[in-house]
């Protein structure tokens, strides 16, 4: 188990909390919540150690075209950065909705 | 598809390999061996096949390592391949009464097994435990969930998600259930969810939200399979 947590600027606010996904293997639960400020706070819970720069190239590339002021706790049990970048879209949208 | 003695192979199948052979050909594809790996396939000797686009002459394939992090992706040609157990096969193979003991989720097995008796899909152990079961190498541990592959050919309505689910809650160790459709797989649990729109759909060509894990997908799997015919 490892924790990996992560800043972000943000511009714009969020009115929704958004919850996705599963915990199981290869897969990962994403809750979006908004945050009060100009910032996004990232939390990441993850059961395998050691990957902490492919969690930041994933979330780098996220918050390159998403700049809400969120808080976003993930829960991981080793998925795939494309899995981890759809379920982030996918909170995303249920928040929009 | 690749066939095994009239047998389609399929994600989640657990395959004996030859370790030399499986060896050779990695390193004359170039292929970096870790350490690792080069180690846990000569004293195992068993792979689990990837979801990944499929050739007919060889597997897709993943070995497991010591750690969590440690899995080697490669693949299996005929030449290499001894064997296949598909998890419903493991459902015949007694645990040692000592792990039942040691190993909340063999427990949990054994508790499923009789839960669902009257189930007429094709299921079984994935994970850890389908490799323990199957290698009798001692890999699952106290903290091991579950996991449960089912192959549904045919759709699970909503009401039969949730009633599995169900069934396999509050068990000794988390059931993980994993539903394998000719197309994709996705979890039971998010399928059962009352207030899903979209899951996560897992193809060959990578993640998909989606809504229909019978159809939604024969479109783009063609696509993606007339590609690889041409890149041939």
């Amino acid at each position: 188990m490892e924790r990996i947590e992560f800043d972000y600027p943000a511009t714009h606010a969020v009115l929704k909390k958004a919850h996705v996904g599963v915990v199981g293997s290869g897969d990962l639960e994403v809750l979006l919540e908004p945050l009060d400020g100009d910032s996004a706070h990232v939390s990441i819970l993850t059961s395998v150690d050691g990957f902490r720069n492919t969690w930041k190239a994933v979330l780098d590339r996220f918050f390159a075209s998403y700049q809400g002021a969120v808080r976003i706790q993930i829960h991981d049990a080793g998925a795939t950065p494309g899995s981890v970048l759809l379920r982030l879209q996918q909170a995303v949208e249920v928040s929009q909705r | 598809m690749f066939t095994y003695k009239d047998h389609a192979v399929q994600t989640h199948d657990l395959l004996k390999v030859n370790p030399e052979c499986l060896l050779d050909e990695a390193t004359a594809r170039g292929d970096a061996v870790p350490r690792w790996a080069e180690e846990c396939v000569r004293q195992v000797s068993f792979a689990v096949v990837r979801r990944d686009l499929r050739r007919e002459t060889c597997l897709p394939i993943g070995i497991r390592g010591y750690e969590r992090s440690q899995r080697w992706a490669t693949s299996c040609s005929r030449q290499a391949l001894l064997h296949v157990i598909a998890p419903s096969q493991l459902l015949e193979v007694s645990a040692d009464p000592s792990r039942v003991g040691e190993v909340p989720a063999l427990q949990s097995l054994q508790i499923l097994k009789t839960l669902w008796r009257d189930f007429d899909r094709p299921w079984g152990p994935g994970g850890s435990v389908g490799f323990e079961l199957a290698t009798g190498s001692r890999v699952a541990n106290a903290e091991s969930d579950l996991d449960i592959v089912i192959r549904a050919a045919k759709p699970i309505t909503i009401e039969e998600a949730q009633f599995r689910c169900a069934q396999a809650k509050n068990l000794p160790a988390i059931v993980d259930i994993r539903v394998e459709t000719p197309e994709c797989g996705f979890s039971m649990k998010e399928y059962a969810r009352e207030d899903r729109k979209e899951i996560l759909l897992r193809t060959p060509n990578g993640p998909v939200l989606g809504s229909d894990p019978w159809h939604e997908q024969a479109d783009m799997l063609n696509v993606a399979n007339s590609f690889e015919r041409a890149g041939n």
